[in-house]
């Protein structure tokens, strides 16, 4: 499945994102149910997280991994996820543009998932990650514009 | 899959479900038909410890009118709606979205107030809801909250309910004037479920202008909305079949779209453009 969108960020520059979106720490302060990141090397996390829209909620288990990092306008991720819901991997790009005083992300990647969230829960995935991708990105600003 | 563990518990009361619903935060879930919530567990995609039935609770299910207000209790069942002749002869856009819901043994077990708290973003009620521009009544810990259908449907499986808040009854104005509704919809064929939906609610004045017009759509994005460009282009002309033709070219507009295995973004687009024209006409013949 292709997922791909953008998100301004108001009067928070390139740096600031880039500094916010390449920090683990950071990253696990927008993700409400993660209950462990660990970093396992250069730009490499495990975590567990627990994880739903709605009714449907899941503990995952999974890893992310930065990579071809071009700092503060570019990187790519790998992530891979998986629990009793269903498993999800993933490959994605993160670009961050100068837009006025702020920053414009775009994102675009490609997911594919399997298990009970994908054979039932398929005509809402696209959806749900848009939601998901969006409500991350709110919370990054909201930290961002607070510091 | 048979659902996880979980404990089953029979309040007597609404406020005793409240209260028990504060009691085990992030893992109690209300019951009502269990039409959504069951086939969820079973899979294991939800598996919440404790189950509130509410679906015993007395006097939560009703039809009535209050001086031009319909209230609908929230364990009212689809089928009761659906042969109800007071919303069939004052909000038959909400009759025909019942009787499109699933199967009869859906219909006989589901309630509005459960099929309105998921939130599902192909389920039929939330169009006419919308477009009728009802009034949820929740009841929570601190007592009652009316909220606007406008801010209700907040996005997919999720509303403006907080966690401890249980719906209690959709309030729905009727006008008195010349007016008709109506609701159709492209279902998905194994499932039933909309691919798009559109609930059109239309008056027309004494010479024949359309003086209020409220479109719904739903299946088509994350949430249900209002076609309001549509609407704006509609209000004060008379619906000829070109008139509508070229406000529903809007319905659509700014709508970013479900794209899945059924139908792709731009067809979902593409569909709530001609349903919410043929609403529009189905109303139109009612009025």
């Amino acid at each position: 499945m292709k997922i791909e969108g953008q998100f301004t960020f108001d009067k928070v520059p390139p740096l600031s994102v880039w500094g916010f979106l390449t920090d683990a720490n950071r990253i696990a302060e927008c993700l409400p149910g993660c209950e462990k990141l660990i970093q396992t090397g250069d730009d490499a996390y495990d975590m567990e997280l627990r994880f739903g829209v709605g009714p449907i909620s899941g503990m995952f288990r999974g890893s992310i991994r930065l990579h071809d990092l071009r700092p503060t306008s570019e990187y790519q991720m790998t992530v891979n996820g998986s629990g009793a819901p269903g498993f999800v991997k993933g490959e994605g790009t993160i670009q961050l543009v100068p837009d006025g005083t702020g920053t414009l992300l775009h994102y675009s990647g490609d997911v594919t998932a399997g298990g009970p969230i994908a054979s039932i829960g398929q005509r809402m995935m696209g959806g749900a990650a848009r939601m998901i991708i969006d409500q991350f990105f709110k919370c990054v600003a909201g930290k961002l514009t607070a510091t | 899959m048979i659902a996880q563990n979980f404990e089953y518990v029979v309040p007597a009361s609404l406020a005793e479900a409240v209260n028990l619903l504060q009691k085990h935060p992030e893992r109690a879930k209300i019951l009502a038909g269990g039409h959504s919530l069951i086939p969820m567990m079973k899979l294991r995609l939800a598996t919440p410890e404790f189950l509130i039935d509410i679906s015993r609770i007395p006097e939560l299910s009703y039809i009535k009118e209050d001086n031009g207000t319909i209230r609908i209790g929230a364990l009212t069942t689809h089928y009761l709606i659906e042969t109800s002749d007071l919303i069939r002869r004052r909000l038959p856009a909400l009759s025909d979205a019942a009787e499109l819901i699933g199967d009869v043994q859906v219909r006989n077990k589901g309630t509005i107030g459960g099929s309105i708290a998921h939130a599902d973003p192909a389920a039929d009620y939330p169009a006419g809801i919308l477009a009728a521009d009802a009034t949820i009544v929740a009841l929570g810990p601190s007592g009652e909250r009316q909220i606007p259908a406008s801010k209700f449907f907040v996005d997919m499986l999720t509303t403006a309910l907080d966690r401890n808040e249980i719906v209690r009854e959709i309030q729905i104005p009727v006008k008195s004037g010349k007016t008709g509704s109506a609701y159709l919809k492209m279902a998905q064929k194994a499932s039933g479920f909309a691919i798009c939906g559109a609930a059109a609610l239309i008056e027309v004045d004494g010479s024949g202008a359309l003086s209020n017009v409220a479109i719904g759509i739903t299946g088509v994005g994350n949430r249900a909305f209002r076609a309001t460009k549509t609407e704006a282009e509609l209000r004060g002309k008379k619906p000829s079949i070109d008139v509508l033709k070229k406000a529903c070219e809007h319905a659509s507009d700014g709508v970013t779209a479900l794209d899945d295995i059924h139908a792709s973004a731009e067809y979902r687009l593409d569909l709530a453009r001609v349903f919410a024209r043929r609403a529009l006409e189905a109303a139109i013949a009612r009025a």
